[in-house]
């Protein structure tokens, strides 16, 4: 798991182009949206292309996708329960 | 009252120019690095530059500099307009969108492929809510901006112009800014009356 969220950290810096970021910036248990990263409706496209690109993972029902973007534990979290 | 050239800044073969003094260069002649570098050596705090285009970072850096001077920033900014113009519209971000369209569309590319996305986040930079505008021209076109800028002055307090363009490899801008000013401001502020020829002096030189 801890892998698993090091890796996100630098895949969401990679994907959403966060120059000024740097992993241990990134507080895992943090809002990605809003306030801690302060992410936009585009970054949330991003996270879906992330996601896919990979993790070869869809999110099937969108209502999920508040809860499963609420933070980098959040995503690690989901990656996990669908990879079992 | 009549119109005047308030301030200019250009940015060509990786030197940054405001009002004719020169504000930043790269010794590195080759390739787009220089905005980046220029947006850390402006001490810019602004981390949205990082995700934009390269047609928006280069009137994000030429706007920058023109619109946060201390004489310009009492200009009301809810009638400024902005009136760009460019030669290769946003093909450069087309280009790059097209690539990624064979494995996965990128959202945060395709957002930049219209040219006129430059002034909408000039725009929300400096909450600027005028008229606006944006010319595909195949050259520099001082008479076009010149002619829509009057116009635009007859209900708009100032202008902010230019031409900003941009390819795999170089980028060229030029923004100034026009607004009324009284004949003592003039004098008293060496401000460049506004008129085709001293547009285009400014943009050749």
């Amino acid at each position: 798991m801890e892998n698993l969220i090091e890796n996100l950290k630098r895949q969401i810096i990679e994907q959403l182009n966060l120059a000024e970021v740097k992993p241990e910036d990134i507080n895992p248990s943090a809002p990605l949206f809003g306030e801690g990263l302060g992410l936009d409706s585009i970054d949330a496209l991003e996270l879906i292309v992330l996601l896919e690109k990979h993790y070869g993972l869809k999110i099937q029902d969108p209502k999920d996708a508040k809860d499963i973007f609420a933070s980098v534990n959040s995503l690690a979290a989901y990656i996990t329960s669908q990879k079992k | 009252m009549s119109n005047y050239i308030l301030a200019y800044t250009k940015i060509k073969n990786n030197c940054l120019w405001h009002n004719g003094k020169l504000i930043t260069e790269s010794i590195d002649k080759t390739g787009l690095n220089f905005l980046d570098e220029a947006y850390k050596t402006l001490n810019l705090s602004y981390p949205k530059f990082f995700k934009m285009d390269a047609l928006s970072k280069l009137g994000i850096l030429c706007a920058e500099q023109i619109l946060v001077s201390e004489t310009i920033s009492k200009v009301p900014k809810e009638k400024t307009a902005i009136v760009l113009s460019n030669k290769s519209s946003s093909l450069q971000t087309d280009k790059a969108y097209s690539k990624t369209m064979s494995n996965f569309p990128s959202p945060s590319v395709f957002v930049y492929t219209l040219p006129n996305i430059v002034i909408g986040e000039i725009s929300i930079k400096h909450k600027i809510t005028g008229e606006n505008a944006f010319f595909i021209e195949p050259v520099f076109n001082a008479q076009l901006l010149h002619n829509y800028t009057e116009l635009l002055l007859q209900e708009s307090e100032s202008v902010l112009c230019g031409w900003l363009n941009t390819s795999d490899t170089t980028c060229e801008g030029f923004l100034y800014l026009v607004a009324k000013q009284t004949t003592s401001d003039e004098k008293k502020f060496n401000f460049i009356k506004h008129n085709p020829d001293s547009i285009t002096q400014l943009y050749i030189n």
